[in-house]
């Protein structure tokens, strides 16, 4: 796990700054304007960093010894040095104590944060919505996905709900597929606004390959209604599907298992299967226990090793019937045998750790391990390191 | 309801259709195949193929005489990007006309000779002071490079030597 914010000593700064990290690699192999880079001094040993590389129009400088650049900005004193490295793209910002990492390039998971703003408002929602007026974000993200690697693979789009930029989500993603072409694109969007046509029609041709991730709580009207806490929603949304469908677009479903969605979760897996056969997978999700999640512990938990049986027969629903399954932020051990081949190492390396239990187990490195948020009364009472491979080949 | 699943499996399997674990790769927990982590594509050409690299020509520093005044903000108290900053593009603009300069300007030189100097740099090569001038010090670490890559050694700014280290010269 690696944070994405450190305190630091920031200088000489007026306004906040978005730029690329340049070490000796990047500034000989990449092809970002200097203006927009913070040179990193830490990885240049003194007698290589000359007055005539300082002079060049840096963004900034990160350095343990800002007197070297004295009067130009500079990053310094970082509580952890780790946290910014060579290709990131970070933010500083006057009178703040820290640097905030956008994109990290080592990580396994980017996303661009669009809005705090939602529509919903899950029981169980790791990132609560918050009223406020963040629309400087749109403006903010077009800078970083201008430095971001055009050899990425892989970007989420996230919120909030991204829909409620309106055509500003269409212009951000078709600005995605111009700077990054070969970069795949993955929104998290509740699906709602999608219900009206017209707004759908836009999705048509936005990017050439971007895949909408729209949550479903339960097969009947109420529940879903229930799990995001607002009326109507599961009708818009069940239309949102079906106007992203009719016009091609890429769909996963991603249902998170709260303790009321479980009760039914094979009726909603056959009622996927039935009614949404055109979406390219399905997630069924643990629970990531932050924000309103924390809250609301006793509604909305089950131990995992309560509902195996229940998932293994939901995932055979929906596998037999070609639609891609998988099973994120669950560990190994807690899910039968059988339900090994569709567990993803689904957790951001970010908030991603393992327990002490986890040191000896022979499958670690394929497990998702557990939010580094989890506390005890999260975590299944079903955790065993798996010492021997023998006891659970099939 | 169990058992109306089990028979549409049952006919799924008998009419062959294409399994999830043919549409899409499943992650096997306990045996992962390492040669698709390992499995890597050569590109057919190489970095700089059809560039014309201006910078091959140039063999020291001597022959310009104001390497010292070329930035604006030398004086290193501004923190605002001079407005004759463009040329500091790793990659500068393309050019309109297909009549290529044979010459970089002065600018373009020394940024060039910087990122040759890093990319040494941070293959473990000592180039100096990374300060953009075609030192001594700066052509024997090319020449060390060259040879320990096994291209033609000559110290200076060859596209071999910039695709090697992997600098776009256009």
């Amino acid at each position: 796990m690696l944070a994405k914010r450190t305190s630091a000593a920031v200088s000489c700064v007026s306004n906040p700054l978005v730029g690329k990290v340049v070490g000796p690699r990047d500034l000989a192999n990449e092809t970002h304007n200097v203006e927009r880079c913070f040179l990193d001094l830490r990885q240049l040993a003194n007698a290589v960093i000359s007055d005539e590389l300082i002079s060049l129009p840096w963004l900034g400088f990160i350095t343990a010894d800002p007197r070297r650049v004295e009067g130009r900005c500079t990053i310094s004193a970082l509580s952890d040095d780790t946290v910014i490295a060579e290709g990131d793209v970070i933010r500083i910002a006057p009178k703040a104590r820290y640097v905030d990492v956008l994109y990290r390039r080592s990580a396994n998971a980017n996303a661009l944060f669009v809005t705090e703003r939602c529509t919903n408002f899950c029981v169980m929602c790791s990132q609560p919505p918050r009223e406020v007026n963040d629309r400087w974000r749109i403006t903010e993200l077009t800078q970083v996905i201008d430095l971001i690697d055009r050899t990425e693979q892989w970007l989420g789009i996230t919120g909030g709900e991204p829909t409620l930029l309106g055509e500003d989500l269409y212009h951000l993603i078709r600005a995605c597929g111009s700077k990054l072409p070969t970069t795949a694109l993955h929104v998290l969007t509740n699906g709602r606004r999608f219900a009206e046509h017209p707004y759908a029609n836009q999705a048509q041709n936005v990017h050439h390959d971007v895949t909408w991730g729209i949550p479903l709580y339960g097969d009947v009207a109420h529940l879903h209604d229930y799990v995001v806490q607002h009326e109507g929603a599961f009708a818009e949304t069940i239309r949102g599907l079906y106007q992203l469908a009719r016009i091609g677009q890429k769909i996963e479903i991603r249902v998170v298992l709260v303790k009321d969605t479980l009760a039914r979760l094979s009726k909603l897996a056959s009622y996927i299967r039935w009614n949404f056969p055109f979406v390219t997978h399905v997630a069924l999700m643990g629970l990531e226990p932050q924000g309103f999640a924390r809250a609301n512990y006793e509604a909305i938990w089950q131990d995992p090793a309560d509902f195996a049986s229940k998932l293994e027969d939901s995932v055979s629903i929906l596998h037999n019937r070609g639609i891609r399954t998988s099973i994120y932020n669950l560990p190994l051990c807690v899910l039968p045998v059988s339900l090994w081949r569709f567990a993803r190492r689904s957790i951001s390396d970010w908030k991603n750790t393992y327990l002490d239990a986890c040191a000896h187990c022979r499958v670690r490195d394929e497990c998702c391990g557990f939010f580094s948020s989890a506390t005890k009364h999260w975590i299944s009472r079903a955790i065993t390191p798996i010492s021997d491979l023998r006891e659970v080949s099939p | 309801m169990r058992s109306i699943n089990s028979l549409v499996d049952a006919i799924v399997a008998a009419l062959a259709l294409p399994s999830a674990d043919q549409v899409a790769t499943t992650n096997s927990p306990v045996l992962i195949p390492d040669a698709d982590l390992k499995a890597t594509v050569t590109l057919p050409s190489s970095l700089n193929d059809g560039v014309r690299n201006i910078y091959a020509g140039h063999r020291s520093h001597s022959s310009h005489s104001s390497h010292s005044s070329h930035y604006s903000g030398s004086g290193g108290s501004s923190s605002t990007p001079s407005s004759d900053s463009s040329s500091y593009q790793t990659a500068p603009a393309p050019l309109a006309s297909p009549q290529q300069p044979t010459k970089p300007t002065s600018d373009q030189l020394r940024y060039m000779i910087m990122r040759v100097q890093a990319g040494l740099y941070s293959h473990k090569y000592d180039p100096g002071a990374i300060d953009g001038v075609l030192s001594e010090a700066t052509k024997a670490a090319i020449r060390k490079y060259q040879s320990d890559r096994h291209i033609t050694v000559t110290g200076t700014m060859t596209t071999e030597l910039l695709d090697s280290l992997g600098i776009r010269a256009d």
